[in-house]
């Protein structure tokens, strides 16, 4: 989610009516917006974002012009889109594409602002916006990557071509000595950031201008010459690279409708290459159809078609249309047409009908629709698993147990080499965040010694248990892979100074009487129990139901406990399986 | 005054009275070897007699127990990180990046750096380039010793030399006690002697006369009681507790939860803690290069990679949804190439939504509410507020004419029945599979104003690849925030704690919860 801050008397001048800041929040709720933190000494705040998909909402330019309702401000007409289309045909591209970079960054397109003033604010937004656009909407610059270049001194037309990596060198933005593009690859800060969005190619992308100077090595790092946009620049060059036009066009529309707020008038530039011809920053026309009735069916009430167009008018749709029959004048049936919606230039998020509806709703503010209950009757209903979880937690806590909860990720000596088992049958994260947290659980059983060994002060004897889920993997079909199995289990452990096995065993008969079973149980050395200690219970499919035993000191030692501990497992499906009820074992 | 005392008091106050010096202290042991108590007893009977002045207590001798952590044995293992930096710039620089792929955890590389560049071991030359310029600092040999050493058994502190002491303070001091390398525990050696006001003698002791003790049943039955004399027992003080059990607070409140919501009609939904990227994902609308579905916000599995067996999954109507191939198309789609093999990848589920995906596949009753409480996974770095894995509560509803309005009522519905709320407000709010989209704020009396979760209606991208034509209603909870709330809770991590004596504490502090209104 985009975070953003700024000065509320940079952005109380972009809006048509200043707002003090107890207004803020609610205001905010057109941009789906939450107002974080003001600071009342230095005017600065920080507005949290979202909507992922608005990115003309990420800057205060962004967020002031949909508070405006989407209109300009006086004097600042968004007039680049007539400018362009009255450009003269024929007219030679000021940007051309080598077509060399068809598969290695193919598109760029690019605009001229000039005769404005950016202001320390403005240049923080237009830094911010840039990088925010490329981080997240680009994809940390891989689908997408600004650039933007004082003016001065820039030579028309642009080159946007490959180029030799080793033999190709300049003087990189905030670097120390002129270098090649490898060497910026390798040592400069962008470069290591970036540079392998391009370093796997025989050839790398660079913007240069009409002497052959290199303004850019896209989508990486600018050079020193062409310099950094400074507070007092007047006249700006912005360019987008990556590998959608479609991207390329709305990104470069919402700089350039944030520029045009900061005074800039905007020239838009053609570029040209193999793929065709990109004039930005023109994005094309969308039209969304909106079918009379949806409003209605969304909202549960009827929809009023007036009230429907003119708040979304004043929401900053440019146009909206109707087409085929509205209404049939039947007790307010819709008829069969559609409202037309035409998409904002700065918008490319809508993706269908609801999401023009949901813009009507937050424009009426949610606040104006009253609650409807809903009525339909539906019976309600637990898991099936949940009942008999509780009937074993409830027989646990009546035998003086403490219930635990931990996590289901672990790390893998926890369940491996500090019971003694082997690592076989784990189910293991590719791309842990900490080996911490590497594997998923196969057994409860590490989970009670953990907190055993951070428990010692609390006063003995202790009898803890959890109940919940684990995993591993068990064999597939014959000859196939190995297949991942849900687990469903139950363990408990006991200790004090004469811990042993038959306390233990007898709270397991206790359970199983509870739960009206009997199993057999027959010795079989198991760790981390003491061999000659420990048993295992099956039932009569000879599914194993329970593992018991006393915990052995080399065990105990791992762990760091001191005091002596029986444990016990349970499988609670193969305790609570049908057919094991009627096990003749005792 | 004899008479009042109970056997073991007089027991432990007989070897006092033996002993040739009055002012000599006996240690604990010995006290239990003259006085043939069991070590419990012996415990308990100090306790009484120091209360009641009887005797005075020394201590005579501390000791620092040192053991390592689990971090301290893993750092046995891999190299302490100061120690895997070194080695790493053995062959030449590196660059600070690669030194922190080194860790799990970047930060844990940039503290060693740090501690390296203090000493002198490292520099960071022009390029952001570190090298090697040192030794290793004393302090790393220092405390790989100890680790090795307290691996074996535990090492005293105080018999450490003064030097590997302060380093090992140092250290500590550094890094906090609880994340630090080595655990340390404190073990006291007392003795005892008798208080100068004592005045019995050990003719008292034996002397007094015999005084009914604890009624049993063979008194009752021969009314050997009659004309005799109880000792009185020290009823003020302090009694043995009997050994009690609790459920887990944070279970209980998922069940009261869970009551709610079965009682408003709501049926269950469980699943596995394995999703593929399909239900949690693309099922979800959620476009393929989403940043939540960056393998820096997931956990991928290992083995299996993919999912196998996809003959239920709708994948082609899904994938035209997400590309827009629809025609005539409701939706322009996410315009981008639709990867049916990055949607069999395996994930542990990122939200309980993936629940609510595969029912709505699965014929679902309309009308039909359903809900899960399921365990969730998101790739976060864990501290206070974030657990590697938490529950999540969430639903759906299904309803011919539901909508906006009946989603507004709904959420009020869960605000009154499982927050006890009344003031709420909606604002606007974006997820990839609804819209509208809606956070639920609630007014809290202490607390002011706080979101309590996220609902919408489900786009129709969602609903009408999974063949449900009627308007579904989706709504999700944070209840491990509200769950923190009522127990008294600042860090999330205690939710999942081992420590029965947090644990014990978070059961008192729901009894004082007045925080979150009625849960």
């Amino acid at each position: 989610m985009p975070t953003l801050e700024g000065h509320l008397d940079d952005l109380n001048r972009l809006l048509d009516r200043p707002l003090a800041p107890g207004e803020m929040n609610r205001a905010l709720d057109l941009v789906k917006g939450e107002w974080k933190h003001y600071d009342p000494a230095t005017r600065r705040f920080k507005i949290e974002l979202n909507d992922t998909n608005r990115p003309d909402l990420w800057s205060v330019e962004g967020i002031a012009r949909q508070l405006r309702g989407g209109r300009p401000l006086p004097g600042h007409p968004y007039d680049f889109l007539e400018k362009a289309a009255l450009r003269e045909a024929g007219r030679p591209p000021e940007i051309s594409i080598d077509p060399k970079l068809s598969a290695i960054r193919p598109f760029m397109g690019g605009f001229r602002a000039t005769g404005g003033v950016l202001g320390e604010e403005g240049l923080a937004q237009l830094i911010g916006t840039q990088e925010r656009l490329s981080e997240l909407f680009g994809r940390k610059r891989r689908d997408l990557a600004i650039g933007v270049y004082p003016l001065e001194g820039m030579v028309f037309p642009l080159a946007y071509r490959t180029a030799d990596p080793d033999r190709t060198r300049f003087f990189p933005l905030g670097g120390s000595a002129v270098l090649s593009l490898r060497e910026i690859v390798s040592t400069h800060p962008k470069g290591l950031a970036y540079g392998s969005l391009v370093s796997d190619h025989l050839l790398w992308p660079i913007l240069e201008d009409a002497r052959g100077e290199i303004l850019s090595f896209p989508p990486v790092i600018n050079s020193q010459t062409s310099g950094a946009v400074g507070a007092n620049d007047t006249a700006l060059f912005v360019e987008a690279t990556g590998g959608d036009p479609q991207r390329i066009l709305l990104v470069l529309a919402i700089l350039a409708a944030n520029l045009s707020d900061r005074g800039f008038s905007v020239e838009p530039l053609l570029s040209a290459g193999a793929f065709g011809e990109i004039l930005a920053p023109v994005p094309e026309k969308t039209t969304v159809s909106v079918p009379f009735g949806t409003p209605a069916r969304v909202m549960g009430m009827e929809e009023d078609p007036r009230d429907f167009i003119e708040v979304l008018l004043n929401f900053g749709y440019p146009a909206i249309s109707r087409s085929g029959k509205p209404e049939t004048g039947q007790g307010g049936q819709p008829g069969t047409g559609s409202y037309e919606v035409l998409q904002p230039f700065y918008r490319d998020d809508l993706l269908g009908a609801v999401d023009v509806v949901e813009d009507y709703l937050v424009a009426r503010g949610f606040d104006t629709f009253a609650p409807v209950m809903p009525r339909a009757f539906t019976p309600g209903q637990a898991a099936p698993r949940l009942k008999i979880e509780n009937r074993l937690r409830r027989a646990f806590l009546a035998m003086g147990f403490t219930e635990l909860l931990s996590n289901i990720l672990t790390g893998e000596p926890l369940v491996t080499t500090r019971l003694g088992r082997e690592a076989d049958g784990l189910v293991r994260i590719d791309n842990p965040a900490s080996l911490q947290y590497a594997v998923v659980r196969p057994t409860l059983l590490a989970g009670l010694l953990s907190a055993e060994s951070r428990s010692s002060r609390h006063p003995y004897p202790h009898r803890i248990f959890e109940i919940g889920e684990a995993m591993d993997l068990c064999e597939g079909p014959p000859g196939g892979a190995r297949r991942l199995r849900d687990r469903f289990l139950a363990a408990a452990l006991v200790a004090h100074p004469q811990a042993g096995i038959s306390e233990v065993q007898g709270i397991l008969d206790a359970l199983f009487e509870r739960m009206d079973r009997k199993f057999s149980v027959s010795g079989e050395d198991l760790s981390p129990y003491i061999p000659g200690r420990c048993g295992v219970y099956k039932n009569l499919r000879g599914e194993t139901v329970a593992t018991v035993g006393e915990v052995h000191p080399a065990t105990l030692d791992l762990w760091g406990i001191r005091m002596p501990a029986v444990a016990f497992e349970l499988d609670v499906e193969a305790l609570t399986a049908r057919d094991s009820s009627q096990d003749s074992g005792a | 005054m004899s008479q009042s005392l109970h056997p073991v008091e007089r027991a432990l106050l007989r070897p006092f009275l033996l002993s040739s010096d009055r002012e000599a202290f006996l240690p604990v042991d010995e006290i239990g070897r003259l006085s043939g108590l069991s070590s419990a007893q012996v415990q308990m009977g100090l306790e009484w007699v120091k209360s009641k002045g009887f005797v005075e207590e020394r201590v005579d001798r501390e000791e620092t127990l040192l053991r390592p952590t689990d971090m301290g044995l893993s750092a046995l293992s891999e190299g302490l990180p100061e120690e895997r930096i070194l080695s790493a710039l053995s062959s030449g620089p590196r660059a600070m990046n690669d030194l922190r792929a080194l860790f799990p955890d970047p930060s844990v590389a940039s503290k060693a750096v740090g501690a390296l560049k203090e000493s002198g071991s490292i520099k960071i030359v022009e390029g952001g380039q570190v090298i090697r310029s040192g030794e290793a600092p004393p302090g790393i040999r220092i405390l790989r010793k100890i680790l090795e050493a307290s691996a074996q058994e535990p090492v005293i502190f105080e018999s450490l030399p003064k030097e590997e002491q302060e380093v090992l303070s140092l250290y500590q001091h550094r890094r906090g006690k609880e994340k630090g390398l080595v655990r340390s525990d404190l073990r006291s050696f007392r003795s005892y002697r008798l208080s100068p006001s004592f005045s019995l003698t050990l003719s008292d002791l034996d002397g007094a006369e015999e005084l009914l003790g604890n009624v049993t049943p063979e008194m009752l039955q021969n009314k050997s009681w009659e004309g005799g004399t109880f000792r009185p027992f020290s009823v003020g003080s302090e009694a043995p507790r009997p050994q009690t059990g609790s459920l887990h607070p944070y279970r209980e409140f998922l069940d009261e939860v869970r009551d709610h919501l079965v009682r408003l009609g709501f049926a269950e939904m469980t699943g596995s803690l394995v999703e593929p990227e399909f239900w949690n994902m693309d099922a979800l609308f959620i476009p393929q290069t989403h940043p939540a579905r960056n393998i820096h916000d997931i956990y991928l599995i290992s083995e299996p990679k993919k999912a196998s067996d996809t003959r239920d999954w709708p994948l082609d109507r899904v994938a035209r949804t997400h590309e827009g191939r629809d025609s005539p198309a409701p939706t322009r789609g996410w315009r981008q190439g639709f990867d049916a093999d990055q949607a069999k990848r395996l994930l542990m589920r990122s939200q309980g939504t993936a629940l609510s995906s595969r029912t709505l596949a699965n014929k679902p009753s309309v009308p039909g509410k359903y809900f899960a409480i399921a365990r969730c996974f998101r790739h976060d770095q864990v501290d206070a507020t974030h657990a590697v894995d938490f529950f999540q509560a969430e639903g759906i509803v299904l309803e011919e004419d539901a909508s906006f309005r009946t989603l507004l009522g709904l959420l009020a519905l869960l605000a009154r029945e499982i927050a006890g709320v009344d003031r709420v407000h909606y604002k606007p709010a974006y997820f990839p599979f609804t819209e509208p989209s809606v956070e639920l704020h609630a007014h809290h009396r202490d607390l002011g104003w706080m979101e309590l979760g996220g609902a919408g209606l489900f786009r129709p991208e969602v609903t009408r690849p999974l063949g449900v034509d009627v308007p579904v209603i989706a709504w999700g909870m944070g209840i491990d925030r509200m769950a923190m709330f009522r127990l008294g809770l600042s860090d999330i991590r205690d939710l999942f704690t081992g420590d029965l004596s947090v644990l014990a504490g978070m059961n008192r502090s729901e009894e004082r919860a007045s925080t979150w209104q009625r849960i």
